[in-house]
């Protein structure tokens, strides 16, 4: 994986929103940071991506100008500085420049981490958009979970629920939230980017799912993103335990003599 | 006469009891079927027929014959038929490479090998297993790393993380069948496909979905196979497009052309350029060929010499 980075009060606080219980929904949000250092098998994962990535900008090109590219075809695009045709050009760079592909692949890898029942290896570049700037994003966010949070729809007894209904202070909870974060982060130079989802296969359009959000600050400087996602499901299709916000935090470099865990009690009559 | 106590008819009662009495009685069915058929083992679908057991019911039954080893799972013949064989009891029962180091590792492979060739999703493994995702983690990496199963992606949610059998073949329903590849459409493998199938049927009187599919296997179009429905189904296309039109011959079913005039040349794709064939001033191609897909105009091959160049002002009587 990209690098998990722990921080305990960015844990603890996240923790609260991992699965809390709003009448018949229950808001799943997940506030991780990583580096974008590579470790063990995403090293590979990586490049293998980034290879992909070039030959999607290289499929682009041929796509623009199938008889070879010459020179006149390339003002032909109207792109006044000559040298990158624009047709590469995406929301998060020229994709014919390799650092824009390392950074594409970066955010694929953090995808991978977080939801690690899917795979998000071979999604294109177009899939990223630019989210606007972090006051406009930050704003969204607070409005949304506000709006949750917040909600006094009538708790109908919801039968076989076994969530308890949070206990999150709407009025404290976000302040908090995005004071650890700027201690972690700060939000200076930070250019935050989404995923968006696909109309079905991913985990923001799963079953049951309401509606999501999800963003990747990104600081250039200290290479580090933060993800921080929030999917609303009806909770009748939250079948198991507290697992949503479920992924392996171990180092990436396991090697194969590790042992299994046994205190695991792995009861086979369920 | 024996004179066995036999129920007709087991009592609907819903006692723990009775219920245990049933799984044995079903257990011990299921694995006298396996104990006869011996070293070909059966498929879920046989056993279901040698016995009357609704399939929920079987369902059950093995998983719990699996877990206490009663039963072990294994792939048959070419098509990798999932088939469970009985295990002698203290016998390992075959299969030596089947050594896994833990009841979960096992379980996962189970869950697995179950799915068949529609794979399964990792998250429902989850479901299934109750297992923490660092323990799949692991069980996924040894498994892969023994080529005892392998990834695998629908076109029907491409982000979807699956697994299935290292040997099997994954089903139509995720691969989407020859007109995908790489989970992507393949537009540019059908408009070849179509124009080579036009191609044949207009300079014939006439074609059959056999003919053209033996003609197609014949000039090795395609690199992946075709049968006559995919064949059927692209002809279909160009019925549909009003390029050919169908009729009854007899019982059979042939394609006659449309278009009034002489067809391109057969199974060739000059890259972009349409090719005309004859003098005629009347081309056999519509006007949306004459277009690219950012709706520029094409170069056109009018002749062996001439061109007419997407810059050109366009009308038929071109001098060079």
């Amino acid at each position: 994986m990209v690098k998990f980075l722990d921080h305990p009060e960015l844990t603890s606080l996240s923790g609260q929103v991992a699965d809390a219980v709003i009448g018949d929904r229950v808001l799943s949000c997940t506030v991780d940071v990583f580096s974008c250092k590579r470790a063990g098998t995403d090293k590979k994962t990586g490049f293998s991506i980034q290879q992909r990535l070039q030959e999607e900008c290289d499929m682009r090109i041929a796509h623009e100008f199938p008889e070879g590219g010459g020179g006149n075809k390339r003002k032909k695009s109207g792109d006044s500085e000559g040298s990158t045709p624009s047709v590469t050009m995406t929301e998060l760079g020229d994709l014919a420049v390799p650092g824009v592909q390392r950074f594409i692949a970066d955010l694929i890898l953090t995808l991978n981490t977080v939801f690690p029942d899917y795979d998000f290896t071979t999604i294109p570049a177009t899939s990223f958009k630019s989210a606007g700037s972090v006051s406009q994003v930050v704003h969204a966010i607070n409005a949304r979970m506000n709006a949750s949070l917040c909600s006094s729809s009538p708790t109908q007894e919801v039968g076989a629920n076994r969530f308890q209904q949070h206990k999150i202070n709407p009025d404290t909870f976000l302040p908090e939230l995005w004071e650890v974060v700027g201690n972690i982060m700060p939000m200076e130079e930070v250019q935050v980017f989404t995923y968006v989802p696909e109309v079905q296969g991913d985990p923001f359009s799963d079953d049951g799912v309401l509606w999501s959000f999800n963003y990747f600050f990104c600081s250039k400087r200290d290479k580090k993103i933060l993800y921080f996602t929030c999917i609303t499901r009806r909770s009748d299709s939250v079948f198991h335990t507290n697992l949503s916000h479920d992924f392996d935090f171990t180092s990436p470099s396991m090697d194969q003599n590790s042992n299994f865990s046994s205190s695991m009690n792995f009861d086979m009559d369920g | 006469m024996p004179s066995v106590k036999r129920e007709a008819n087991p009592p609907s009662s819903n006692s723990s009891a009775s219920k245990k009495q049933k799984t044995k009685d079903v257990n011990s069915l299921v694995v006298g079927v396996l104990k006869n058929v011996g070293d070909k083992g059966a498929s879920q679908d046989e056993i279901q027929s040698s016995i009357s057991i609704d399939a929920t019911n079987l369902q059950e039954c093995i998983t719990s014959l699996l877990n206490n080893k009663e039963i072990e799972l294994f792939t048959r013949g070419d098509d990798k038929e999932i088939v469970f064989k009985y295990v002698e009891p203290g016998g390992s029962g075959g299969g030596g490479q089947r050594a896994f180091s833990s009841k979960e590792e096992e379980f996962v492979y189970q869950c697995i090998a179950r799915a068949g060739d529609k794979g399964i999703w990792t998250k429902d493994i989850k479901i299934q297993s109750g297992l923490p995702q660092q323990t799949l983690t692991k069980i996924w990496k040894v498994l892969e790393g023994r080529n005892a199963i392998k990834t695998v992606k629908s076109i029907t949610s491409k982000s979807k993380k699956m697994y299935m059998l290292y040997e099997l073949e994954p089903a139509k329903e995720l691969t989407g069948g020859p007109w995908y590849t790489d989970q992507d459409f393949d537009h540019e493998f059908i408009d070849e496909l179509r124009t080579y199938c036009f191609g044949l049927i207009s300079t014939a009187d006439s074609q059959s979905v056999g003919e053209i599919t033996s003609r197609l296997v014949e000039d090795n179009i395609s690199k992946v196979e075709l049968t006559t429905e995919d064949v059927q189904q692209l002809v279909r296309t160009l019925e549909l497009d009003g390029k050919v039109e169908s009729y009854m011959e007899g019982e059979d079913k042939r394609y006659r052309s449309m278009m009034p005039v002489v067809a391109p040349g057969k199974g060739e794709k000059d890259g972009g350029k349409v090719r005309a064939g004859g003098n005629s001033t009347r081309f056999a191609f519509r006007h949306w060929q004459m277009l690219e897909e950012n709706f520029a105009w094409r170069t056109l091959k009018l002749g062996e010499f001439e061109t007419m160049s997407a810059h050109e002002p366009h009308h038929h009587s071109h001098t060079a």
